[in-house]
């Protein structure tokens, strides 16, 4: 929360600057003013890559053959590209409001480490080490930006700060139950399919980045852009309880930009 | 063979017409056939099926007891679509068939393409709560009226537990539903006799367990008596049949009886050391059920036991080879007598619980593998390797499945030393027989006829060649000194006289034959001048067997 809250500061205190009319400027020499933005209504359609979300990890047991079983899931939550899309209007000198969309959809491949007991004997459990694929993780959220925009000398050019709160929907497949199979005399076990869920969860958590763009026309242009958005959310775990999970992370992107 | 196929669906025909016509069962051909007129034309009407695509190989093995022979399991299908269960099982040496199995529907008429999709299939198979363990597959399935119907199959777990689930393929259905066998089965605990703590597999049974065990290949049943003597006696002694009431129970699963669980759990880890020893399957390599019997009498009731009854049901356990259900055999463990002392081959001990020692309940089991293997005959020196056959299993079972040790529940070359408890623990010693008055040397054989001439005591001959090929030594007796080959390579003299006791020994054998089957087994498996064979070969010459 902490951290969150340094962000937001950060963020508030460079629109401030951006937005701000210095009041040196009354004892000084008039300069020429720097063009107020004509536009007012900015949209920008980006193709983003995020950095992995911080992998988990994820543990139960449950009881086997008259002792317990064990197993242990970790996740990797693999980079990939993410989808975004924002638009902003402008409500006051260079501040703009904003609100985005950004999807997230990746593989998490699971490695499953299992400790099984014997059927017919006391501590002599059967070791299991499985990859398992297929589990997937989705990850949406709507941002609701401040944007402010960075007063540039160069009309082609135009920069912007933004941040604010995100609203994270996260899905999230992950193993309940960890399946094996065994045949007489059960001195080991293999992989066989467990028992699977999509747990789903929403958050809030918060968003800050820069956009830079250069505009070939009045209106019509590029950018790229850097963000932050994420947050922590507890789901549900294999053991009943809950497992903290990071979801969203860094994201940097490009795309189309147009403002009216 | 043109001749054979029409006589042989002129037989499935008339089979069927009896089934349909009486009972509008279902069309389904059963196939038995050993003998060698039987096997020529039940040959020929499978071949003619497979050709003809019905029938498909699904796997063919080698048996590792009879490596000549393939055992080809075929499978029926109808239009590429597997008809459940229904399968042919052919054994045969050389592409000649030695026996064939089998149950299968005539040729289907029914169509193979389903209204529903698998899609459909598979979210009425997960029902409103479960999930699939596996795929829905297509299959034809053989209702109880006999009705063939196309039908998706799929596993489904649910908080109710893990059921196989048949609906139509056309309508969406349920046909059939049955619980997979991770439902029956249950492990248990339970203590034995010396305190130990141990699993027992059984059976849940509505809110109870029963001493069943559904996890091992063979029925391992234990039937509790529960100190009814007369019963256990026309079980025994007047072929009484033994109920479904009589298996021995428990509310919790974590089973307080002594006998029970002891006799439950070291039957299967003997099943075990054979399995994983010698690759055998239980008594007669099939798989034949194993069924035990306990608490004949209560320990404290032993002193009224009629005196007549009390040597073979109280201070005994014993194999009776025809008795249990089907005559497949009983191992019965008898429950001692508790504190109370007696002198046993002049020793004074006190006697415990007969399946609260593993190499007693391992002997038994082991009477039951001789008598499916070589038959030796009870009586005189056939009869004392039989018993020393016993006691080799007993001890082999033992040191598989126990520590090193000479305290309860750990391995020595002692027999009974957990039941049989006093100033000297056990009643036969393989190291050293004479400890209770069994011979080391063929001269000291017992040669009258009490005992069927002595089989309970000239075992020890052999007995002791077992320990001196293992462990090394010197006879007492003839002061013949052998190298074993040591106690980490026990296993190798472990298959040699599992080799020459259950193959190559004759019914009548004698202990001559032992050291020449025994020396052979060696060669056999090991090869010429190898330690095994020169170990069991000092062995028997220490011994006076030539």
């Amino acid at each position: 929360m902490r951290r969150t809250t340094a962000l937001v500061v950060i963020v508030v205190g460079l629109a401030a600057v951006a937005i701000a009319n210095p009041a040196s400027a009354q004892t000084r020499p008039p300069v020429p003013r720097r063009p107020q933005p004509t536009d007012r209504i900015f949209i920008s359609v980006d193709g983003m890559y995020q950095a992995g979300s911080e992998n988990f990890t994820d543990s139960a047991t449950f009881p086997a053959n008259a002792e317990t079983a064990t197993f242990n899931s970790a996740y990797d939550v693999k980079p990939g590209p993410a989808f975004s899309i924002a638009g902003s209007g402008l409500v006051w000198r260079q501040l703009a409001i904003g609100i985005g969309v950004s999807r997230f959809s990746r593989e998490t491949p699971t490695a499953v480490t299992a400790s099984i007991p014997h059927p017919f004997f006391f501590n002599q459990p059967r070791s299991l080490t499985e990859d398992i694929a297929g589990f997937h993780r989705e990850e949406l959220a709507v941002h609701v930006q401040a944007r402010a925009m960075v007063p540039m000398s160069n009309r082609h050019m135009q920069t912007m700060v933004y941040g604010g709160p995100s609203f994270f929907s996260v899905k999230q497949d992950v193993l309940n139950r960890v399946g094996y199979s065994e045949t007489y005399p059960y001195d080991s076990i293999t992989p066989a399919p467990g028992q699977t869920a999509s747990v789903s969860k929403s958050k809030v958590g918060f968003n800050a980045g820069a956009d830079v763009a250069y505009f070939f026309t009045r209106q019509v242009g590029v950018g790229g852009t850097a963000q932050y958005a994420g947050t922590t959310m507890a789901l549900s775990s294999a053991s009943g309880g809950t497992v903290d999970v990071k979801v969203g992370g860094f994201q940097a992107g490009g795309g189309l930009r147009l403002r009216f | 063979m043109n001749r054979i196929i029409p006589a042989a669906i002129a037989i499935g025909a008339f089979l069927v017409s009896l089934e349909v016509g009486l009972a509008q069962q279902p069309p389904a051909v059963f196939i038995k056939a050993t003998s060698v007129a039987d096997l020529r034309t039940w040959d020929g009407y499978v071949t003619a099926r497979e050709r003809a695509g019905e029938l498909q190989v699904l796997s063919a093995e080698r048996d590792p007891s009879l490596p000549d022979r393939v055992v080809e399991r075929l499978q029926q299908y109808h239009q590429g679509v597997p008809v459940w269960g229904a399968q042919v099982v052919r054994d045969s040496t050389d592409g000649v068939a030695e026996s064939i199995f089998g149950d299968v529907s005539l040729p289907l008429t029914i169509s193979t393409e389903p209204r529903l999709s698998m899609s459909d299939a598979q979210r009425v198979l997960t029902g409103d709560s479960g999930f699939l363990l596996r795929q829905p597959q297509l299959t034809v399935l053989s209702l109880e009226s006999g009705d063939p119907r196309l039908a998706y199959t799929g596993v489904q777990s649910s908080d109710t537990g893990v059921f196989r689930i048949f609906i139509d393929a056309q309508t969406g259905a349920e046909l059939l539903r049955y619980s997979e066998i991770e439902t029956q089965s249950a492990i248990g605990t339970g203590r034995g006799a010396i305190g130990d703590r141990k699993k027992v597999s059984v059976t849940q049974q509505g809110g109870a367990y029963v001493a069943d065990d559904k996890m091992r290949p063979p029925k391992l049943t234990t039937y509790d008596m529960r100190g009814d003597l007369p019963r256990a006696f026309q079980v025994v002694d007047q072929g009484a049949p033994l109920f479904a009431s009589d298996i021995a129970s428990d509310s919790d699963n974590d089973w307080t009886d002594p006998p029970t669980v002891d006799a439950h759990a070291y039957v299967g880890l003997t099943y075990d050391y054979y399995f994983k020893r010698h690759g055998r399957r239980g008594l007669d390599d099939r798989d034949r059920p194993l069924v035990a019997m306990v608490n004949g009498t209560r320990q404290q009731d032993w002193a009224s036991t009629p005196p007549q009854l009390l040597g073979l049901f109280v201070l005994n356990a014993f194999w009776c080879g025809a008795c249990g259900p089907g005559n497949v055999g009983v191992m019965y463990f008898g429950n001692g007598a508790g504190p109370q002392g007696f002198i046993v081959n002049g020793v004074q001990q006190t006697i415990g619980y007969f399946s609260g020692s593993i190499d007693i309940v391992a002997h038994e089991l082991t009477h039951g593998v001789t008598q499916s293997s070589s038959g030796l005959i009870y009586l005189n020196e056939s009869g004392a390797l039989n018993e020393s056959f016993s006691d080799i299993m007993g001890a082999s079972v033992e040191f598989f499945h126990q520590p090193v040790g000479s305290g309860l529940g750990q391995a020595d070359y002692l027999l009974g030393e957990d039941t049989f408890r006093g100033g000297l623990n056990g009643n036969r010693s393989m190291e050293n027989p004479a400890l209770f008055g069994d011979p080391d040397h063929y001269s000291k054989r017992f040669t009258g006829t009490t005992d069927n001439g002595g089989v309970h005591t000239n075992s020890g001959i052999s007995n002791h060649v077992f320990y001196l090929a293992i462990e090394g030594g010197t006879n007492r007796t003839s002061g013949l000194a052998v190298q074993g080959v040591g106690a980490a390579n026990r296993e190798q003299i472990e298959k040699v006289f599992y080799r020459a006791f259950v193959f190559l020994l004759p019914a009548n054998a004698t202990f001559s034959n032992a050291r020449g089957t025994t020396i052979q087994a060696a060669r056999d498996l090991y090869g010429a001048g190898s330690a095994p064979e020169r170990a069991v070969t000092q062995a028997w010459t220490a011994v006076g067997v030539n």
